[in-house]
């Protein structure tokens, strides 16, 4: 999959860009005025078109589904996330973290828990860390738990699995195990150079209403944005994986969990929504749809672009294939213990 | 993506969300208690999407407030916003343009048949009725983790669609969801000696179990032998 925008809303424009862009995004409204047009004329053909194809009817159906399924729970997210990021001060995060990197890793990780919003939602939430002074470490294991673990994710996870109550807890742990593994692997190996820190302008000075309702506007937009990527993948799946190919794999143990843990990539799901996928999934062992959800919302193909956004192309070389072989391994370990 | 047009795009995501929320056809796409979510999360984003056009200057037309308030603070929150934001139209036109109805038969023969052993292992008598209407789902669990022991010599009615088989006979299917239509599973029941009918057809059928779908195993599709089949409009819960 390719991602179109990589900087995407996270680098600062420049003031004279700012203007320049305006001009040239003069024609948006007329193209998307163009469009609407277009539609509502060629709606019957375009329906036309559907009826007669009932695998793309299908389709149609179940990525629609994924979506209204996804959305009460992402504006959930973005509302709270808003809200904390106009009416809690960044500096309170710096003040209450440990001056020891190594031990500020499992406190900002366990912090985590109390972000609630989605892994697009966490990103820019690590980069204004780090760029007002908290270790790069602790950022980046929180950046990995929260997504994870909020209650929102933990929630819909445990809504997701009636009958498994123990995926809850092994999602949690094993995310926590994840993340904080990756902060201290930073702590000990990782290289400043590697970082291009973000430098993000500050909001003070604006009234705090105003601060809320463009975070929120952002965040739904460009969460949005990559969830409808989820859901045609996710769609597409559906209809055109053949059942035998996924049943086969499905049956060794841990080419089965390599297996998802790789589709999660692909796939890019919304960690608020990721749970539901994994439970369609019953063909595989509970182990395997731990690693889904242990890795889909610490790597994917769109996180890498935010993260590669926002603290540089090098880091996230690095970064998200070790956090990739780091969460496989933790949900195998956690699998193998509470499931 | 210009931020009189993020508006617009909030507006709509928001106004179709509350469209198939109060019509109803939400249920055709996820499970009946998401009802009251979606109105409030399509209110929502309505309601900022309109304080974002008010406070942007979209609806007082003031083009010179957007452009200083830009330079005041020209941050990535600012005049372009997230490209991919773009997608979002996707579901917008999808659902008003095509409004994709609920699974049907081609879904239903996508994935294989699964009945799961009940965990408590004790299934109750059927409530009284004549005939009693039962869950496909019900239905398939108890013809074959039971072995049809609760169904025999009564008379039951399935509300279900057809999916037909190769050999000309059809299922009365039944999808089953968690969540969304993405995660959903099917139950069939053979509909014996039933005269043929079209796929996607929802019908009411009566009859009575019959030995012969197989036991004990979780792919089997249990019997029914039919007595009456009465074609209906699509319930407004279309899944399980």
């Amino acid at each position: 999959m390719t991602e179109p925008e990589v900087n995407d809303g996270l680098a600062e424009p420049q003031p004279g860009e700012s203007r320049t862009r305006d001009r040239r995004g003069i024609g948006a409204l007329e193209v998307l005025t163009a469009a609407l047009i277009a539609l509502l004329v060629g709606q019957r053909w375009i329906a036309g078109l559907f009826d007669n194809s009932p695998a793309l009817q299908t389709f149609a159906t179940i990525f629609v589904s994924i979506c209204v399924q996804a959305f009460p729970f992402l504006v959930l997210g973005v509302v709270l996330s808003a809200f904390l990021s106009a009416y809690v001060p960044p500096s309170f995060f710096a003040r209450v973290l440990p001056k020891q990197p190594a031990l500020a890793v499992p406190v900002a990780a366990s912090a985590g828990v109390i972000l609630p919003g989605c892994e697009c939602a966490s990103v820019p939430v690590a980069g204004s860390l780090v760029a007002r002074g908290v270790a790069p470490a602790a950022a980046f294991a929180f950046l990995l738990s929260a997504p994870a673990i909020n209650p929102i994710v933990l929630v819909s996870t445990a809504v997701a699995f009636p009958g498994d109550p123990q995926m809850v807890w092994g999602r949690l742990v094993a995310s926590l195990i994840a993340a904080c593994v990756m902060g201290w692997l930073w702590v000990r190996f990782g290289k400043s150079e590697w970082v291009k820190l973000p430098t993000r302008p500050s909001s003070e000075g604006q009234a705090r209403a105003d601060v809320f309702r463009a975070a929120a506007q952002h965040d739904f937009l460009h969460a949005g944005g990559f969830l409808v990527i989820g859901g045609l993948t996710a769609a597409t799946l559906n209809v055109v994986v053949p059942q035998a190919w996924l049943d086969s794999v499905a049956a060794l143990p841990i080419i089965s969990a390599l297996a998802l843990a790789a589709l999660a990539v692909m796939m890019a799901i919304c960690s608020e929504a990721d749970a539901f996928v994994a439970a369609s999934l019953t063909q595989f062992s509970l182990t395997s749809r731990l690693a889904f959800l242990v890795v889909g919302p610490m790597v994917d193909v769109k996180l890498f672009a935010l993260q590669a956004g926002t603290f540089g192309r090098s880091f996230a070389l690095r970064f998200s294939p070790a956090t990739f072989v780091v969460c496989v391994v933790s949900a195998l370990l956690v699998g193998a213990w509470l499931l | 993506m210009r931020r009189d047009v993020q508006a617009i795009v909030l507006v709509l995501v928001g106004g179709v969300i509350l469209r198939i929320a109060l019509s109803g056809t939400y249920t055709n796409y996820v499970r009946p208690g998401l009802g009251w979510p979606l109105t409030v999360t399509g209110g929502l984003l309505v309601g900022l999407g309109l304080w974002s056009a008010f406070r942007d200057g979209l609806i007082r037309g003031d083009e010179r407030t957007l452009a200083e308030d830009d330079d005041g603070h020209g941050h990535s929150h600012g005049t372009h916003g997230p490209r991919i934001a773009w997608l979002l139209l996707l579901p917008v036109f999808t659902i008003f343009l095509v409004a994709p109805p609920a699974l049907g038969s081609y879904a239903a023969d996508l994935d294989s048949v699964s009945v799961t052993e009940p965990e408590d292992g004790a299934i109750p008598a059927l409530p009284d009725g004549d005939p009693v209407d039962v869950l496909v789902s019900d239905y398939a669990i108890r013809a074959v983790w039971d072995e049809g022991k609760t169904l025999e010599g009564r008379r039951v009615r399935l509300t279900g669609f057809v999916t037909p088989r190769p050999d000309g006979t059809w299922d009365v299917t039944k999808l089953q969801l968690q969540c969304c239509a993405a995660d959903a599973r099917p139950y069939r029941v053979q509909a014996v000696g039933a005269e043929p009918l079209p796929a996607d057809t929802w019908v009411e059928v009566t009859g009575t179990w019959t030995p012969g779908g197989g036991v004990r195993v979780d792919d089997a599709v249990p019997l029914l032998d039919v007595d009456s089949v009465v074609v209906i409009d699509q319930p407004a819960e279309p899944y399980e």
